[in-house]
């Protein structure tokens, strides 16, 4: 009875299909049904590093770069809640205009990196003979330096700075997750509803796009946001090394390098703020990333 | 068999060459400004530097005859020489690979010494407070990066123990037990930080073949379940973690140049980071191919094991 008021018959005459929702609702209603623990344990963090990146001015209680003789190595206070560096400089400053950093830097080279890894996935699989045989060639050469030192290779060309880095670490970012989609596109280019499209004379354009590509965007979400966490650790680790985004600029990966390690011993306050706020950004985005995973294709459990 | 080999073996060969093109051609990609500041900090010097500095970097010539030059000399063992002080790659490279090569090897035991035990003890006792708290503790690994840990170690040890890493390097020949000394905290700390993804593959590897009919008989058939465990399910489990090692060593690998800076261990990684603040290229070339030869070999001996090891695999 109730039943009936909620599915409409389909064959009759006056039914509506309802209209897909877009993806990201879709998405989220989803997770937000099966009620995970690891969805909000990421999503709410992530928002909040992102709103303290945001309102990194009205936060710190100076800007991040000044500096002040008076309050060298000094402990958490009312007047600098995360305590000051050896240089005097607000901590929770650095660590909010940091995030602005890790966030951006994290961000631009997942989306550029695996936009481009997606039409490198997409022409391989759908082109197929010698096209797919050279770029997956070419895909083996980069995947057969370990990820540091290639990273670290493009770093030493390019030389030092955050554009730099974001395209350090989005070239790095081409080969595996472009073999995942290649390997997508080949399992979808088998269903009949491609031959169906082909036949009724579809470009191949036309195919790769609408017919496609729909069927392989869970699959590039998922690698998108399991990708986030290792750009910003990636980035951290280059700033870690000097190599990243240069001094005096705050940066996570930088505040936690110091040439010596004497002062840090001094002042724990740095390595807890800086290095806390790197780790709960990485934990949030794997969180997030697993549970996006389990929703979207389980199949991707390996990545 | 004999065809899957051959040609596992022809894809490596590719790969090698294919490295050494990427290796040799990156430095075409230098910003115009780049020789200039080489040659402003060159020993090479005089007035002819910059002309100089091209030369040794083969941007004189054209691409194909630059790099076979280059590849030539590579092929007979000679990474040239330094841009910045024009002393031998090899030396360097002559004393710090044996560094890079026990920092790699004894982490990469302790991470799998680690990584396996812990990630076969998760699976076992699936769903329990220990897998919790093994997932929990994996998971925590994956968020903090393993030169946050380093760090926090040597500040703990520094304001606790009033310990600091030592700053002399100890060579292997000269006294054993202080150079086994001197590598056991970073060797640890490595393993450790990066075993996190082997314990969850390990984990799902595990959990895969507890489901399969042969456990099921082992129990059926009245076995330990220590037997069962170790001599049945772990034996088939292994077949796959193997297939990740050389990725695990990749890891390791791009830790050891972090760690070896931390450390202050002599090693290639250390050297690719100061060749790298310098832009001495001959030195980064060589050294990124290295790592990249050996990741190709492991691989190669991994899948070549893999066909050896699992009898269902015949090609």
């Amino acid at each position: 009875m109730a039943l009936n008021s909620v599915a409409a018959d389909p064959l009759s005459a006056d039914f509506q299909p309802r209209p897909p929702r877009p993806f990201i609702v879709r998405v989220f209603l989803q997770l937000v049904r099966e009620e995970r623990v690891g969805f909000w344990g990421g999503l709410v963090p992530i928002v909040l590093m992102i709103l303290l990146a945001v309102f990194a001015p009205l936060i710190a209680q100076a800007p991040p770069n000044q500096q002040n003789g008076d309050v060298l190595l000094h402990a958490p206070s009312f007047a600098h809640l995360l305590g000051t560096d050896e240089n005097g400089r607000d901590v929770l400053a650095r660590v909010a205009y940091g995030a602005r950093v890790s966030l951006w830097v994290g961000f631009a080279s997942v989306c550029i990196g695996v936009a481009i890894a997606t039409v490198i996935g997409m022409v391989s699989g759908s082109a197929g003979g010698w096209v797919d045989l050279v770029l997956q060639r070419v895909v083996d050469v980069l995947m057969a330096f370990p990820s540091f030192v290639l990273i670290l290779l493009i770093a030493a060309v390019l030389g030092p700075g955050e554009r730099n880095t974001i395209i350090a670490i989005a070239v790095f970012l081409l080969a595996g997750p472009s073999r995942v989609i290649r390997g997508q596109v080949l399992a979808v280019k088998g269903n009949v509803y491609i031959e169906a499209a082909e036949v009724i004379g579809c470009s191949h354009t036309r195919v790769l796009i609408h017919h496609i590509l729909p069927n392989v965007f869970d699959v590039i979400v998922v690698i998108m946001s399991i990708n986030i966490a290792f750009a910003i650790i990636t980035e951290a680790a280059l700033s870690f090394i000097g190599l990243g985004i240069p001094p005096p600029n705050p940066d996570w990966g930088s505040m936690v390098s110091g040439t010596e390690t004497a002062y840090l011993a001094q002042a724990p306050w740095i390595i807890a703020a800086a290095g806390g706020a790197l780790a709960i950004t990485v934990y949030a985005f794997n969180m997030l990333g697993d549970s996006l995973r389990d929703i979207l294709d389980p199949r991707l459990r390996q990545l | 068999m004999t065809n899957y080999i051959v040609g596992r073996l022809i894809s490596a060969v590719i790969t090698v060459i294919g490295t050494t093109f990427l290796v040799f051609g990156a430095v075409r990609f230098l910003p115009g400004n780049a020789v200039d500041i080489i040659a402003s900090t060159s020993t090479v010097g005089g007035p002819n530097a910059h002309a100089q500095v091209e030369h040794e970097l083969g941007l004189d010539k054209p691409f194909l005859v630059g790099y076979g030059d280059w590849l030539k000399q590579v092929a007979t063992g000679d990474f040239g020489k330094s841009l910045i002080n024009g002393q031998s790659i090899n030396r360097f490279l002559k004393e710090g690979l044996p560094v890079s090569a026990e920092l790699g090897l004894m982490s990469l035991v302790f991470g799998i010494a680690f990584g396996v035990p812990i990630g076969v003890i998760s699976a076992v006792k699936q769903d329990s407070w220990i897998d919790f708290v093994l997932r929990s503790l994996s998971i925590v690994l994956l968020a903090v990066p393993g030169f946050l840990i380093a760090v926090i170690i040597i500040v703990v040890a520094s304001r606790v123990w009033n310990w600091n890493p030592p700053i002399t390097y100890i060579k292997f020949t000269d006294d054993p037990v202080h150079n086994l000394e001197q590598f056991l905290l970073p060797a640890i700390i490595l393993g450790f930080s990066s075993a996190a993804a082997l314990m969850r593959f390990t984990r799902t590897s595990m959990l895969d073949v507890y489901r399969q009919d042969y456990v099921r008989t082992a129990r059926a058939k009245g076995l330990s379940e220590r037997s069962v465990v170790w001599t049945h399910a772990f034996r088939n489990a292994l077949i796959p973690i193997i297939s990740v090692i050389g990725v695990f060593l990749a890891y390791i690998i791009g830790g050891t140049v972090i760690f070896e800076q931390i450390f202050q261990l002599p090693g290639i990684g250390r050297f690719l980071l100061s060749e790298v603040n310098t832009r001495d290229y001959p030195g980064i070339q060589a050294i990124a191919l290295i790592f990249a030869l050996i990741v190709v070999a492991v691989n190669l001996i991994t899948d070549l094991a893999y066909t050896l090891i699992d009898p269902r695999v015949r090609y």
